[in-house]
């Protein structure tokens, strides 16, 4: 039996891929960094679970009032940004499910009058519970320099440098 | 930060190299059961065939101009598996491994290749669409390209352990091919039949 349940468990993780996308786009108008994270709310569900925070039932009409609190202090601590070196604190504006209810749409800014040189991104959601957890993060920052970063088990924390 | 060519070719490799994607792997595995090290070309052109069909659906899929459920497609993979190892079982399967790269039953093999390399391409698809931004519309296209480049480079290299593998026990032990496919191909049903099982759509 231990080995029927090995092979299902092996044969179940074929096809469920953990994959997180996040937009990072610098707003020259409004001076601020506008943040969208995409998550699957079933492994959102699960890594809260481990904290002992259950049946939240994210993005349905028996939402926990406790949810969107919990989602927050789960991204604050897994997703932060340091611009120019510092650690910046992000406005928490909101969050909706994607079309098809698999994934919950939260929406992040970061108002920054300054002028940005470095902005440093550490992302470890969902890696703790995922080994196979991909977080893509896609960012267009100052003077529209754009471009992808890959972050997983073996990288947490990348360096952008835009030059003026 | 990388660009969409190093981030989606990096992407398509490792889904393919990290197994998560070890079904497509495994059809490629039962596809070359039947051929040596010296037929490498065949199998290249097999994996290229292969790569074509599943481009094919998987840019159809993402832009949203073919929709089958997932459920569907994830049971057919292992169907395709599944019929693709019994085949090589057939006293011709092991004929066609002897004949020329463009000879009527190599052709009737890259047709297969493709053919089913269309199903496999709506299951990689269910996989690419989580990997797209909203805000990059326009690079679908780029992305797509760069995905199967990556996932072409990432089988080819998967394809060419496995001849070596064989090889190496043709050195060593003097295993002969006709052992090796049906091993090979024993062991691919096995499990195409027990993710069939599984994935039975309700």
């Amino acid at each position: 039996m231990p080995i029927l349940l090995f092979l299902s468990s092996f044969f179940y993780l074929a096809h469920t891929f953990h994959v997180s996308k996040t937009m990072v786009e610098y707003n020259e108008k409004e001076k601020s960094l506008q943040i969208s994270v995409h998550l699957f709310i079933d492994d959102l569900e699960e890594s809260l679970k481990n904290q002992g925070y259950t049946s939240l039932f994210i993005c349905t009409e028996r939402e926990s009032g406790q949810a969107e609190k919990h989602i927050e202090s789960y991204l604050r601590k897994n997703l932060t940004f340091s611009i120019n070196g510092k650690l910046t604190n992000y406005t928490f504006i909101g969050k909706e499910g994607s079309s098809d209810m698999s994934a919950v749409w939260i929406y992040l800014e970061i108002p920054f009058s300054g002028k940005i040189k470095t902005i440093n991104i550490k992302n470890s959601l969902l890696i703790r519970e995922f080994d196979d957890q991909k977080n893509l993060v896609h960012v267009i920052g100052p003077n529209k320099k754009e471009g992808t970063i890959i972050f997983a088990n073996a990288k947490i924390e990348d360096l952008l440098t835009f030059n003026p | 930060m990388n660009g969409i060519f190093y981030t989606y070719l990096t992407l398509g490799f490792e889904h393919i190299a990290d197994l998560a994607g070890y079904d497509h792997i495994l059809f490629l595995v039962a596809l070359c059961a039947v051929y040596p090290w010296s037929s490498w070309k065949k199998v290249a052109i097999l994996v290229t065939a292969f790569t074509l069909g599943h481009s094919l659906t998987l840019a159809l899929a993402a832009l949203n101009i073919l929709n089958i459920p997932a459920n569907i497609i994830e049971f057919l993979i292992p169907v395709t598996i599944f019929i693709t190892a019994i085949s090589n079982t057939h006293p011709s399967a092991m004929a066609s491994s002897e004949k020329a790269g463009f000879s009527r039953p190599m052709i009737l093999k890259y047709v297969i290749a493709l053919f089913f390399g269309l199903i496999h391409g709506l299951g990689f698809s269910n996989f690419f669409r989580q990997l797209t931004m909203p805000s990059q519309e326009n690079d679908l296209i780029p992305q797509l390209f760069s995905f199967n480049v990556g996932v072409e480079l990432g089988q080819l290299i998967i394809v060419a352990f496995i001849l070596s593998f064989s090889f190496l026990l043709h050195i060593l032990f003097k295993m002969n091919i006709r052992s090796w496919n049906i091993f090979i191909s024993g062991a691919a049903a096995g499990i195409a039949l027990m993710l069939m099982l599984e994935r039975i759509p309700n």
